[in-house]
Protein backbone atom coordinates (compact mmCIF):
# COMPACT_ATOMS: atom_id res chain seq x y z
CA UNK A 1 0.00 0.00 0.00
CA UNK A 2 1.14 3.51 -0.85
CA UNK A 3 0.63 6.77 1.05
CA UNK A 4 0.94 10.33 -0.29
CA UNK A 5 2.04 13.13 2.06
CA UNK A 6 2.51 16.88 1.66
CA UNK A 7 5.70 17.15 3.72
CA UNK A 8 9.23 16.05 2.77
CA UNK A 9 9.82 12.32 3.10
CA UNK A 10 12.78 11.76 5.42
CA UNK A 11 13.91 8.66 7.36
CA UNK A 12 11.52 9.36 10.23
CA UNK A 13 8.50 9.49 7.94
CA UNK A 14 9.62 6.38 6.05
CA UNK A 15 9.93 4.40 9.29
CA UNK A 16 6.56 5.72 10.50
CA UNK A 17 5.05 4.69 7.16
CA UNK A 18 6.40 1.15 7.55
CA UNK A 19 5.09 1.02 11.11
CA UNK A 20 1.63 2.02 9.85
CA UNK A 21 1.62 -0.70 7.17
CA UNK A 22 2.65 1.17 4.01
CA UNK A 23 5.21 -0.26 1.59
CA UNK A 24 6.03 3.20 0.21
CA UNK A 25 5.46 6.86 1.18
CA UNK A 26 5.47 9.42 -1.66
CA UNK A 27 5.60 13.19 -1.38
CA UNK A 28 3.60 15.68 -3.47
CA UNK A 29 6.72 16.78 -5.30
CA UNK A 30 7.12 13.36 -6.93
CA UNK A 31 3.72 13.68 -8.63
CA UNK A 32 1.81 16.42 -10.39
CA UNK A 33 -1.04 17.06 -7.94
CA UNK A 34 -3.65 19.82 -8.28
CA UNK A 35 -5.84 20.72 -5.34
CA UNK A 36 -9.54 21.14 -5.90
CA UNK A 37 -11.08 24.55 -6.58
CA UNK A 38 -14.31 25.63 -8.30
CA UNK A 39 -15.85 23.47 -11.04
CA UNK A 40 -14.45 25.62 -13.87
CA UNK A 41 -10.89 25.37 -12.55
CA UNK A 42 -11.32 21.66 -11.81
CA UNK A 43 -12.27 21.18 -15.46
CA UNK A 44 -9.00 22.83 -16.53
CA UNK A 45 -7.01 20.61 -14.14
CA UNK A 46 -8.71 17.46 -15.36
CA UNK A 47 -8.35 18.40 -19.06
CA UNK A 48 -4.59 18.71 -18.70
CA UNK A 49 -3.05 15.34 -19.58
CA UNK A 50 0.14 16.09 -17.65
CA UNK A 51 -1.65 16.11 -14.27
CA UNK A 52 -1.59 12.93 -12.22
CA UNK A 53 -4.11 13.58 -9.44
CA UNK A 54 -6.87 16.07 -8.69
CA UNK A 55 -6.88 16.10 -4.90
CA UNK A 56 -10.16 16.76 -3.07
CA UNK A 57 -12.26 18.44 -5.81
CA UNK A 58 -14.81 19.38 -3.12
CA UNK A 59 -12.43 21.69 -1.24
CA UNK A 60 -13.45 25.14 -2.46
CA UNK A 61 -16.87 24.28 -3.83
CA UNK A 62 -19.59 26.87 -3.67
CA UNK A 63 -22.73 26.65 -1.52
CA UNK A 64 -25.04 23.68 -2.08
CA UNK A 65 -28.00 24.17 -4.42
CA UNK A 66 -31.58 23.46 -3.42
CA UNK A 67 -31.93 20.27 -5.48
CA UNK A 68 -28.38 18.87 -5.44
CA UNK A 69 -25.07 18.95 -3.56
CA UNK A 70 -22.24 20.96 -5.14
CA UNK A 71 -19.18 18.73 -4.78
CA UNK A 72 -16.81 20.13 -7.41
CA UNK A 73 -17.20 17.11 -9.68
CA UNK A 74 -19.84 15.96 -12.17
CA UNK A 75 -20.19 13.24 -14.80
CA UNK A 76 -18.54 15.41 -17.51
CA UNK A 77 -15.42 16.04 -15.41
CA UNK A 78 -15.26 12.39 -14.40
CA UNK A 79 -15.32 11.28 -18.07
CA UNK A 80 -12.58 13.82 -18.91
CA UNK A 81 -10.52 12.42 -16.04
CA UNK A 82 -10.85 8.91 -17.50
CA UNK A 83 -9.79 9.99 -21.01
CA UNK A 84 -6.84 12.07 -19.73
CA UNK A 85 -5.78 9.48 -17.09
CA UNK A 86 -6.15 11.82 -14.12
CA UNK A 87 -7.06 10.22 -10.80
CA UNK A 88 -9.38 11.80 -8.20
CA UNK A 89 -7.79 11.98 -4.75
CA UNK A 90 -9.37 11.88 -1.28
CA UNK A 91 -6.99 13.17 1.40
CA UNK A 92 -7.83 12.45 5.05
CA UNK A 93 -5.98 15.49 6.45
CA UNK A 94 -8.78 17.82 5.30
CA UNK A 95 -11.29 15.81 7.35
CA UNK A 96 -8.93 15.67 10.33
CA UNK A 97 -8.22 19.41 10.56
CA UNK A 98 -11.84 20.51 10.51
CA UNK A 99 -14.70 19.85 12.94
CA UNK A 100 -18.46 19.93 13.32
CA UNK A 101 -20.70 20.94 10.45
CA UNK A 102 -17.78 21.59 8.11
CA UNK A 103 -16.51 18.02 8.57
CA UNK A 104 -19.98 16.64 7.87
CA UNK A 105 -20.21 18.78 4.73
CA UNK A 106 -16.82 17.57 3.42
CA UNK A 107 -17.69 13.91 4.09
CA UNK A 108 -20.99 14.30 2.25
CA UNK A 109 -19.29 15.85 -0.77
CA UNK A 110 -16.66 13.11 -0.79
CA UNK A 111 -19.45 10.53 -0.77
CA UNK A 112 -21.04 12.10 -3.81
CA UNK A 113 -17.71 12.25 -5.66
CA UNK A 114 -17.06 8.56 -4.94
CA UNK A 115 -20.51 7.70 -6.29
CA UNK A 116 -19.83 9.63 -9.51
CA UNK A 117 -16.33 8.19 -9.97
CA UNK A 118 -17.38 4.58 -9.42
CA UNK A 119 -20.27 4.97 -11.89
CA UNK A 120 -18.06 6.44 -14.64
CA UNK A 121 -14.99 4.33 -13.84
CA UNK A 122 -12.55 7.06 -12.83
CA UNK A 123 -9.45 6.04 -10.89
CA UNK A 124 -9.56 7.01 -7.22
CA UNK A 125 -6.74 7.55 -4.72
CA UNK A 126 -7.09 7.58 -0.92
CA UNK A 127 -4.21 8.89 1.17
CA UNK A 128 -3.48 10.65 4.45
CA UNK A 129 -2.11 13.79 2.62
CA UNK A 130 -0.38 14.64 5.89
CA UNK A 131 1.34 17.96 6.60
CA UNK A 132 3.55 16.35 9.24
CA UNK A 133 4.25 12.98 10.86
CA UNK A 134 1.48 13.48 13.42
CA UNK A 135 -1.23 13.51 10.74
CA UNK A 136 -0.22 10.17 9.19
CA UNK A 137 -2.69 7.33 9.73
CA UNK A 138 -2.53 3.56 9.33
CA UNK A 139 -3.24 1.65 6.13
CA UNK A 140 -6.09 -0.37 7.69
CA UNK A 141 -7.65 2.84 9.00
CA UNK A 142 -7.49 4.47 5.55
CA UNK A 143 -9.17 1.35 4.10
CA UNK A 144 -11.99 1.83 6.61
CA UNK A 145 -12.20 5.51 5.62
CA UNK A 146 -12.44 4.54 1.93
CA UNK A 147 -15.29 2.12 2.71
CA UNK A 148 -17.03 4.74 4.83
CA UNK A 149 -17.17 7.28 1.98
CA UNK A 150 -18.79 4.69 -0.28
CA UNK A 151 -16.16 2.54 -1.99
CA UNK A 152 -16.54 -1.21 -1.98
CA UNK A 153 -13.75 -3.59 -0.92
CA UNK A 154 -11.93 -3.90 -4.25
CA UNK A 155 -12.19 -0.18 -5.04
CA UNK A 156 -10.77 0.70 -1.61
CA UNK A 157 -7.78 -1.62 -2.05
CA UNK A 158 -6.99 -0.32 -5.52
CA UNK A 159 -7.33 3.29 -4.26
CA UNK A 160 -4.55 2.59 -1.75
CA UNK A 161 -2.40 0.78 -4.34
CA UNK A 162 -2.61 3.47 -7.02
CA UNK A 163 0.41 3.77 -9.30
CA UNK A 164 1.25 6.59 -11.61
CA UNK A 165 1.25 5.79 -15.34
CA UNK A 166 4.12 7.12 -17.35
CA UNK A 167 2.81 10.02 -19.37
CA UNK A 168 4.12 11.10 -22.75
CA UNK A 169 5.88 14.45 -22.62
CA UNK A 170 5.18 16.61 -25.63
CA UNK A 171 8.38 18.25 -26.92
CA UNK A 172 7.85 21.66 -28.45
CA UNK B 1 -45.84 -12.99 48.50
CA UNK B 2 -44.62 -12.34 44.97
CA UNK B 3 -41.88 -14.62 43.72
CA UNK B 4 -38.77 -13.01 42.27
CA UNK B 5 -38.49 -14.10 38.65
CA UNK B 6 -35.12 -14.04 36.98
CA UNK B 7 -35.01 -12.58 33.50
CA UNK B 8 -34.05 -15.22 30.99
CA UNK B 9 -30.78 -14.77 29.15
CA UNK B 10 -31.36 -13.48 25.62
CA UNK B 11 -31.15 -16.08 22.86
CA UNK B 12 -27.89 -15.96 20.79
CA UNK B 13 -29.82 -15.24 17.59
CA UNK B 14 -31.42 -12.18 19.20
CA UNK B 15 -28.20 -10.70 20.58
CA UNK B 16 -26.19 -7.91 18.91
CA UNK B 17 -23.51 -9.16 16.56
CA UNK B 18 -20.31 -7.68 17.93
CA UNK B 19 -16.67 -7.27 17.07
CA UNK B 20 -13.74 -6.55 19.39
CA UNK B 21 -11.47 -3.83 18.03
CA UNK B 22 -7.91 -3.60 19.37
CA UNK B 23 -6.38 -0.12 19.13
CA UNK B 24 -3.04 1.46 20.01
CA UNK B 25 -2.22 5.10 20.82
CA UNK B 26 0.96 6.84 19.63
CA UNK B 27 1.95 9.86 21.74
CA UNK B 28 4.98 10.84 19.57
CA UNK B 29 7.58 10.47 22.33
CA UNK B 30 5.58 12.47 24.88
CA UNK B 31 4.42 11.22 28.24
CA UNK B 32 1.71 8.53 28.02
CA UNK B 33 -1.57 9.54 29.60
CA UNK B 34 -3.98 7.73 31.91
CA UNK B 35 -6.57 5.30 30.47
CA UNK B 36 -9.31 7.37 32.07
CA UNK B 37 -8.26 10.52 30.16
CA UNK B 38 -8.19 8.56 26.90
CA UNK B 39 -11.64 7.06 27.54
CA UNK B 40 -13.18 10.48 28.21
CA UNK B 41 -11.66 11.99 25.07
CA UNK B 42 -12.51 8.99 22.87
CA UNK B 43 -16.10 8.87 24.08
CA UNK B 44 -16.52 12.59 23.44
CA UNK B 45 -15.02 12.41 19.93
CA UNK B 46 -16.93 9.26 18.96
CA UNK B 47 -20.18 10.87 20.12
CA UNK B 48 -19.34 13.97 18.06
CA UNK B 49 -18.51 11.91 14.97
CA UNK B 50 -21.32 9.34 15.12
CA UNK B 51 -24.01 11.49 16.69
CA UNK B 52 -26.28 10.33 19.49
CA UNK B 53 -28.27 7.96 17.27
CA UNK B 54 -25.18 6.50 15.61
CA UNK B 55 -23.40 6.01 18.97
CA UNK B 56 -26.44 4.12 20.21
CA UNK B 57 -26.52 1.89 17.10
CA UNK B 58 -22.78 1.21 17.27
CA UNK B 59 -23.03 0.03 20.86
CA UNK B 60 -19.54 1.20 21.85
CA UNK B 61 -18.13 -0.33 25.03
CA UNK B 62 -14.58 0.07 26.39
CA UNK B 63 -13.76 -3.47 27.50
CA UNK B 64 -10.24 -3.02 28.89
CA UNK B 65 -7.11 -1.00 28.28
CA UNK B 66 -4.19 1.09 29.39
CA UNK B 67 -3.03 4.51 28.21
CA UNK B 68 -1.31 2.92 25.19
CA UNK B 69 -3.51 -0.02 24.08
CA UNK B 70 -7.04 -1.21 24.55
CA UNK B 71 -10.06 -3.20 23.38
CA UNK B 72 -13.40 -1.69 22.32
CA UNK B 73 -16.56 -3.70 21.65
CA UNK B 74 -18.53 -2.47 18.62
CA UNK B 75 -21.51 -3.61 16.59
CA UNK B 76 -20.51 -5.53 13.43
CA UNK B 77 -21.99 -2.97 11.03
CA UNK B 78 -20.25 0.00 12.66
CA UNK B 79 -16.64 -1.18 12.81
CA UNK B 80 -15.53 1.13 9.97
CA UNK B 81 -17.38 4.09 11.50
CA UNK B 82 -15.68 3.65 14.88
CA UNK B 83 -12.27 3.15 13.22
CA UNK B 84 -12.63 6.46 11.38
CA UNK B 85 -13.98 8.13 14.52
CA UNK B 86 -10.85 7.06 16.40
CA UNK B 87 -8.67 8.24 13.47
CA UNK B 88 -10.11 11.75 13.90
CA UNK B 89 -8.56 12.09 17.37
CA UNK B 90 -5.44 14.26 17.09
CA UNK B 91 -5.06 15.58 20.66
CA UNK B 92 -5.68 14.12 24.11
CA UNK B 93 -5.58 16.88 26.67
CA UNK B 94 -2.71 19.09 25.54
CA UNK B 95 -0.69 16.28 23.95
CA UNK B 96 -0.61 15.30 20.30
CA UNK B 97 -1.72 11.72 19.77
CA UNK B 98 -2.78 9.36 16.98
CA UNK B 99 -5.00 6.30 17.47
CA UNK B 100 -4.73 3.38 15.08
CA UNK B 101 -6.48 0.04 14.81
CA UNK B 102 -4.24 -2.99 15.37
CA UNK B 103 -6.83 -5.70 14.73
CA UNK B 104 -10.47 -6.77 14.80
CA UNK B 105 -11.79 -10.08 16.13
CA UNK B 106 -15.16 -11.67 16.79
CA UNK B 107 -13.73 -13.47 19.77
CA UNK B 108 -12.54 -11.70 22.93
CA UNK B 109 -9.88 -14.36 23.58
CA UNK B 110 -8.26 -13.79 20.18
CA UNK B 111 -8.54 -10.01 20.68
CA UNK B 112 -6.68 -10.38 23.99
CA UNK B 113 -3.93 -12.35 22.25
CA UNK B 114 -3.45 -9.42 19.85
CA UNK B 115 -3.66 -6.99 22.79
CA UNK B 116 -0.92 -8.71 24.78
CA UNK B 117 1.47 -8.89 21.76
Amino acid sequence: MIDIVRCEVDDEIKSQGKKLGFSKVITCGDLKICEGETEDKNRNHVSNKQNDVLMNPELKSLKDKVHYRVSGLNQVLAKLAVTNDVAIGFGFSFVLNVAGVERARILGRMRQNVKICSKIGTKMVVCSYANNIKEMRGSKDLLAFARLIGMDGTEAKSALNWKRNQKKVRLI
Amino acid sequence: MQKKTKLRVLRPTLREKKRYLVYSVDYFENKTLDYRDFKIKANHDLLKFLGEYGYNNAGVLFVKGSGKKGIIRVDRKYVDHVKVGLMCINKIGKQNAAVSCVGVSGNINKAEQVYTC
